[in-house]
């Protein structure tokens, strides 16, 4: 049932490497045989109904978790041989739980996504400002750097949670429904930072609910639904009538919008 | 004189800059508290050495430090000896346990996201009474001078470790702080317990009951070189692994999952600050007995003065915690004439009421699971 289409924008060596990885919670299996890989320029939807396993995967990747079967190779490396602060150099990831009441200011917020480049008792170098202000700059944040972050409003903390990835200086990103609670506004904005990010080099796996907006951004769509990785293809093929009868359960027509790109309309 | 006929191009503020100006204003408000602590340890300091029931001045004061420095010492002096053997080290030991009660309730109020952890509140220091106790019950304590820190040292590890363990298994290995406080506090109830058992045991031998309840109330009566010896190189070696982690105490403000992905190994972080705010309670508890509310107070003190960053936060609150145990001390020996009180009542009068105000006025917010 596993469909693999090999698209033509990716190059290089993947930043990511995922071989029939399978987990479970204790007894109960999430999903088996899992496989894909993401190179750099490659922005790549992860969807599938609730309770498929999205989080956990992306949890996965970044060895939060341990593998009941298979393998992850993050930048060349099995994940396994990987310090944590090794890990943080070659993945960062935006959780669904940021906390709203982060004491920090935006800057200072930002400013730990250096962590994994600085030694115990190193203070915060030029190099080290100068990444994060990139990230502020990349953001639109640098104009609120010093306010606390209990003072912004959601669009503006996704941003500023955004930029502590991205002033991590990891080629990959691993993003966990980051546009759940933004208006469509904001989403479509965070959609399209998301886009620029990728488009300037990195490579970037994103969590999301919405399938046209996610076909409106992304290269290529996984679908994870009942245990394992149905589908890992280009957002026209993934979205069908009838991939999404058998995988959502949900009765819907697939239209293309002016541009050809796939909208899902349930009937 | 000239005057300016045209107003120069002003450079508009970058938001860079003004991100940099906001920095340096931090930077700028945590040393001008660095400053104002350390002139308050001063002070503090000079009041130990001051006060007391033999009047002594500050140049006599002086005097007798420098004679003690320069090896000029006169034992036939009383006011050397009061000096140097009685004020100077008491002041010193209860400046070490207050900072270590200061430094080790900030770290742990950041390791478990919580305003409410202290070394008391999650059987740390009523695991090092026990240890202690247990150390004069079978007269370790009388056979070698380390016993008695060792065995605090152990009670506080081991009950650490144990209501961690607890925690972390009801919470299938997410550990949260709600649950983590609640079994902290039984373990704690059972700690003391079993201390008043194992006191009630040895009443019928008068020297050991005599000796543990006079070690269970507490306080910096009599404290010598030796205990200020004996506590600092615990407590120096676990403020040194506490300093090491203050990004990653930081990182830990995003959540567990952000602090994993910027670097962060949770787990290991957890176990090794435990193990070394262990090390440090164990000390303080084994030379001043068990002393309540530094640690839980002096932190949000702090904290609302220079923030919740722990690169400042920690070290000022070890220079508060200090400079708040010699004055609850200085308070605790001269509020009554005839009697001195265990510097513990001192610390409770204070501290209580002004934890209840800080909650009262929401400086402090319980969040979490």
């Amino acid at each position: 049932m596993t469909m693999t289409t090999t698209t033509t924008t990716a190059a290089g060596a993947p930043l990511v490497l995922v071989e029939r990885l399978g987990f479970g919670y204790g007894r109960r299996p999430v999903f088996a045989d899992v496989g894909f890989a993401i190179r750099p320029g490659e922005l790549v939807a992860l969807c599938g109904p609730n309770g498929a396993g999205k989080s956990t995967l992306l949890r996965l990747l970044l060895g939060l978790h341990r593998p009941a079967a298979g393998a992850v190779t993050l930048g060349g490396a099995p994940l396994s041989s990987l310090t944590r602060r090794e890990i943080a150099r070659r993945a960062a990831l935006l959780p669904q739980d940021a906390p709203a009441d982060l004491p920090l200011t935006v800057r200072e917020a930002v400013a730990l996504g250096r962590l994994p480049h600085l030694g115990r008792f190193q203070a915060e170098s030029a190099a080290d400002a100068e990444a994060v202000a990139r990230a502020l700059e990349a953001t639109d944040t640098a104009a609120f750097a010093a306010r606390p972050v209990t003072d912004l409003s959601g669009g503006e903390r996704h941003r500023v949670h955004l930029a502590r990835a991205l002033a991590q200086e990891a080629p990959l990103l691993l993003l966990d429904e980051p546009i759940a609670g933004l208006d469509l506004s904001h989403q479509l904005q965070a959609l399209d930072l998301l886009r620029a990010t990728v488009d300037a080099g990195r490579g970037a796996v994103v969590a999301l609910h919405d399938l046209s907006l996610a076909a409106r951004s992304c290269d290529r769509m996984l679908i994870l639904a009942d245990g394992a990785l149905r589908l890992d293809a280009l957002p026209a093929e993934v979205l069908t009538t009838e991939h999404l009868q058998r995988y959502f359960a949900v009765a819907a027509d697939v239209r293309n919008d002016d541009r050809g790109r796939p909208l899902v309309v349930p009937r | 004189m000239p005057t300016a006929t045209a107003e120069p191009a002003r450079a508009e503020p970058t938001t860079a800059s003004l991100a940099e100006a906001a920095r340096r204003r931090a930077r700028a408000r945590a040393l001008v508290w660095l400053a104002l602590c350390l002139a308050a340890g001063v002070a503090a300091m000079a009041a130990a050495l001051l006060v007391g029931p033999a009047h002594i001045t500050l140049a006599e004061v002086a005097g007798a430090i420098g004679r003690r420095l320069t090896g000029r010492g006169d034992p036939a002096n009383w006011r050397d000896t009061v000096v140097v053997a009685v004020r100077l080290p008491r002041a010193l030991v209860g400046f070490l346990v207050g900072g270590s009660l200061g430094i080790t309730g900030a770290a742990l109020q950041g390791l478990f996201r919580n305003p409410l952890a202290e070394p008391g509140v999650l059987g740390i220091s009523s695991g090092a009474s026990l240890g202690a106790v247990l150390a004069i019950v079978f007269h370790l304590a009388g056979r070698a001078v380390v016993a008695l820190p060792a065995c605090a040292f152990l009670g506080a590890a081991g009950n650490a470790l144990l209501v961690f363990a607890i925690a972390a298994r009801s919470g299938r290995g997410r550990l949260f702080t709600g649950t983590l406080l609640l079994v902290g506090i039984a373990v704690a109830a059972l700690n003391i317990s079993l201390t008043t058992f194992v006191l009630s045991l040895s009443l019928e031998n008068y020297e050991v009951g005599r000796q543990i309840q006079h070690w269970l109330l507490g306080g910096l009566e009599g404290r010598t070189w030796d205990h200020l010896l004996l506590g600092l190189p615990p407590i120096l070696v676990g403020g040194v692994v506490i300093l090491a982690y203050v990004r990653d105490l930081d990182a830990l403000m995003l959540g567990e999952t952000a602090a994993h992905s910027v670097g962060v190994d949770v787990a290991r972080t957890r176990f090794r600050l435990v193990l070394a705010t262990s090390l440090v309670v164990g000390a303080a508890v084994a030379i001043a007995g068990p002393i309540g509310f530094v640690g839980l107070l002096v932190p949000h003190i702090i904290r609302v003065g220079v923030g919740p960053r722990h690169a400042a936060l920690l070290p000022l609150s070890f220079l508060c915690g200090g400079i708040f145990l010699v004055l609850a001390d200085l308070v605790a020996r001269s509020a009554l004439a005839t009697e001195q009180l265990p510097v513990g009542v001192v610390t409770a009068v204070v501290g209580a009421p002004a934890f209840l105000a800080l909650l009262v006025r929401k400086r402090v917010e319980v969040t979490g699971p």
